[in-house]
């Protein structure tokens, strides 16, 4: 395969799962602040947008709250944005055409056209669920096309990379913004119920929640939302499962059997196995240091790809 | 004529039309077709083709644009549900008048870039060959692997009022298209499947491994299990799908140019293994930028050094560089002679006639009769430059007269065929009209291998009364049924 190829065919699925997540996100983050009282929370919420997609400036930088709305979703100057993800998603997919399968392909045009005709006033005023909710939806079929349709085999495995780097990558920067938003209301010294809710909000984020009270039967708590999302080995979206499965795809494209010293198989493999033997109290305390560190090195990661198989 | 679809269709009784007889009766090979689609209202028609058109949507079958929208507008090639039939008897002729021709472009490649026995015996003006643009002085005194030139021909056939088909030119570059044909045809076997049964339509879906047999025919010598790719100037281009659409249903790699480079007089691709040797190259860019240390030096799409490993025959490239020699328009009016000449048969399809402005004779035929005539540049594609005598302004004429005299060989002038026309539906009206449409046929020669897609894809010129059926210009596209009717 084309090492310029392969690199596509990663973008598209750190694309695609980039989409997901940040619509998950706005979705959650806005839909659950609506039925507070308290402005705190809803301006928590907007902010947490900004932040998570990674916008320009502060809430007070806008003028109204659609703005933000659409400056997240489908701006399509802004590169973030939903809608920029999704054409590059596609542009990626464009440069593979010829590697991925048909129903693959049609999936993602499909979806594409969906994106770029959507109404920015219906948008704005009513369509943000359905907006949000079909490119969750969207985005599932795409995945489920590109693991039932296509041969497992390095090609796949390239895309599959790109998935599960980027989800790491997103359940890193949600849990670095939900552990900002919630010190901050530590700081503030409000009701111990504000930060309840935000950790619901965070494993709702993560499509977890539901799947978090199978495993605790408690209610959302700090130090076990933690260690659900962090290292939790059977969670599909913790960040300790998705550097295991990115492990297994790496071996599948590797061809030398043994690993060499600051090789990228070396690197993630002594990630995963460290992630596999830590425990949450090492890192409940001060758990933005550990994920900025985290953070830090599934960007290393990313270049190490970059240098030994994409560099063309 | 009835209350539907159809309503109003209104016969051009100087023209041929395909579908109606002058009298108004359906010729023979449509009147399946014509009872089927009577059957539609207005309504559930417009219906059909707004859904077949968001298939190709859907699909992105689509081209860019990039002027309005810096991130592309895209649009679907117009396509029409009303197919255009080929009798299979007819078509048994213009196969074997297609196969005739381009054997005939490939011996007279083969001969003005070595021995030039051709230009010697004066059948053909040396000068001719010499002053054509497209003369690839880097293909001189060297043979391709497996003798051919000129792979895929795309020869472009009119259907004259006499009821004949003629040769309009023939396109020996790199002739797109197929690609269309072959989704033309899907969308279509959808929405008439019942017809494709009864009329036992030849299929269209052995191109791409015709295409890929053709490739495999000229490896170079040595190589048993050729490596073959596509090679596309990238995602931005206009054919972009062609290209993805031709590599994808050949299981071959579809590389741009920077995934290429040249080693010790071989090609290589980057993989994420490393390199890879390449032994046969479909490369969708033109010869000028093949490689910038022969051609233009600031092409970005091609590979420093391809040529030199194409002289050593260490790579195939498809089609040879030069072929562009043989089918400018001056050349074009020679075909008859160059058919007799290399095969000794008289040519099974004929040329319209075709005044060559150089000759002074001829010039002065077509400066007296401009009016008449369609001239058109020797070395344009895509239907640019074109001048249409009974279309033009009095001071039009004038400047195109002064444009001949200035530079005769660039001008060559041909009478105003009669393209015939055939019912295309239209979506302001709602209806059947007839437009003028021709045929791009697609023809494959590999080491002893010839292959002639069935049909090929019919252009039709969608402005009322409009002779120009290039996409680039407002046409669209039917498919073509070669059919026993």
């Amino acid at each position: 395969m084309l090492a310029r190829v392969a690199n596509n065919l990663y973008w598209f699925g750190r694309y695609i799962e980039r989409a997901e997540h940040l619509s998950r996100y706005l979705n959650i983050q806005y839909f659950s602040a609506l039925d507070t009282s308290s402005d705190l929370q809803r301006d928590l919420a907007l902010k947490s947008i900004i932040n998570m997609v990674g916008l320009e400036g502060d809430v007070a930088s806008y003028d109204f709250e659609e703005d933000i709305l659409v400056a997240v979703a489908m701006d399509e100057h802004n590169n973030a944005s939903i809608k920029s993800c999704m054409h590059f998603a596609r542009e990626n997919a464009r440069g593979a055409r010829d590697l991925i399968s048909i129903e693959v392909w049609n999936a993602i045009n499909k979806f594409y056209r969906f994106i770029h005709d959507y109404p920015e006033d219906f948008y704005k005023t009513k369509g943000l669920y359905d907006f949000t909710n079909t490119t969750i939806e969207n985005c599932a079929i795409i995945k489920y096309r590109v693991e039932s349709t296509m041969l497992h085999d390095e090609i796949w495995a390239f895309v599959k990379m790109g998935f599960h780097i980027e989800r790491a990558i997103q359940i890193n920067r949600i849990l670095i913004s939900k552990f900002t938003d919630i010190d901050r209301i530590d700081d503030m010294k409000v009701s111990q119920s504000v930060a309840s809710f935000q950790l619901g909000t965070l494993l709702k984020s993560a499509e977890g929640l539901d799947m978090y009270h199978r495993e605790y039967s408690i209610m959302p708590k700090r130090k076990e939302a933690l260690e659900f999302m962090v290292l939790n080995a059977r969670f599909p979206r913790s960040i300790s499962y998705n550097v295991t499965a990115l492990q297994q795809y790496l071996l599948l494209v590797g061809l030398s059997k043994e690993t060499k010293k600051n090789s990228i198989e070396w690197s993630i493999g002594r990630m995963s196995e460290r992630l596999k033997y830590q425990t949450v109290e090492e890192f409940e305390k001060e758990p933005l240091v550990f994920l900025n560190e985290t953070l830090a090195y599934l960007n290393d990661l990313n270049d190490l790809l970059n240098k030994e198989y994409l560099n063309y | 004529m009835n209350e539907n679809i159809l309503r109003s269709y209104d016969i051009e009784r100087h023209l041929l039309d395909e579908v109606f007889e002058h009298g108004g009766d359906i010729r023979k090979p449509y009147q399946r077709l014509f009872e089927y689609f009577n059957k539609y209202s207005a309504e559930d028609f417009k219906r059909v083709n707004e859904a077949t058109k968001l298939s190709f949507l859907m699909q992105g079958i689509t081209f860019a644009t990039y002027a309005e929208n810096p991130k592309g507008t895209e649009r679907i090639f117009p396509f029409d549900l009303m197919p255009r039939v080929i009798t299979a008897k007819e078509w048994e002729r213009l196969e074997e008048g297609l196969i005739q021709r381009n054997v005939a472009i490939n011996l007279f490649l083969k001969d003005i870039y070595n021995d030039k026995k051709i230009l010697r015996d004066k059948v053909v003006p040396a000068e001719l060959i010499f002053s054509s643009a497209n003369y690839n002085k880097y293909m001189v005194d060297f043979e391709p692997p497996g003798g051919v030139y000129n792979h895929i021909s795309g020869t472009d056939l009119i259907k004259h009022s006499d009821g004949n088909f003629y040769v309009l030119e023939d396109n020996v570059r790199c002739p797109s298209g197929v690609s269309y044909v072959l989704s033309n045809r899907d969308a279509l076997k959808k929405a008439l499947s019942v017809l494709f049964k009864e009329l036992k339509v030849g299929t269209v879906f052995d191109y791409p491994a015709a295409l890929a047999t053709c490739m495999h025919s000229v490896a170079p010598d040595g190589v048993d299990a050729a490596t073959c790719a596509v090679l596309t100037p990238g995602i931005y281009n206009s054919a972009y799908y062609e290209h993805s659409f031709l590599a994808q249903s050949m299981g071959l790699e579809l590389v741009e140019g920077r995934d290429l480079f040249v080693d010790k007089g071989f090609l290589y691709m980057k993989t994420i293994y490393g390199k890879k040797k390449l032994d046969v190259l479909y490369r969708r860019i033109d010869d000028e930028f093949l490689d910038p240390m022969v051609f233009n030096p600031n092409s970005m799409l091609g590979v420093p050094g391809l040529m030199d490993v194409y002289r050593q025959g260490n790579v195939s490239l498809i089609n040879a560089p030069g072929t562009g020699a043989s089918d400018d328009k001056a050349v074009y009016s020679y075909m008859p002679e160059i058919i007799k000449y290399y095969l000794g048969e008289d040519a099974i399809l004929q040329n319209v006639h075709t005044y060559q402005c150089e000759k002074p004779a001829e010039m002065d035929h077509v400066l007296n009769h401009i009016e008449e005539l369609v001239v058109k540049p020797v070395d344009q594609s895509g239907g640019y430059g074109i001048f249409v005598g009974n279309c033009a302004s009095k001071t039009e004429c004038d400047e195109m007269r002064a444009k001949i005299k200035s530079d005769p060989r660039e001008y060559v002038a041909q009478p105003i065929m009669n393209l015939s026309s055939h019912s295309t539906y239209i979506d302001e009206t709602s209806q059947f009209e007839p437009r003028h449409v021709d045929l791009r046929t697609f023809t494959l020669m590999g080491k002893d291998y010839q292959f002639v897609l069935k049909g090929g894809l019919t252009r039709v010129a969608l402005k009322r009364g409009s002779l120009i059926v290039n996409s680039s210009q407002g046409g669209g596209a039917k498919d073509t049924w070669v059919a026993e009717v």
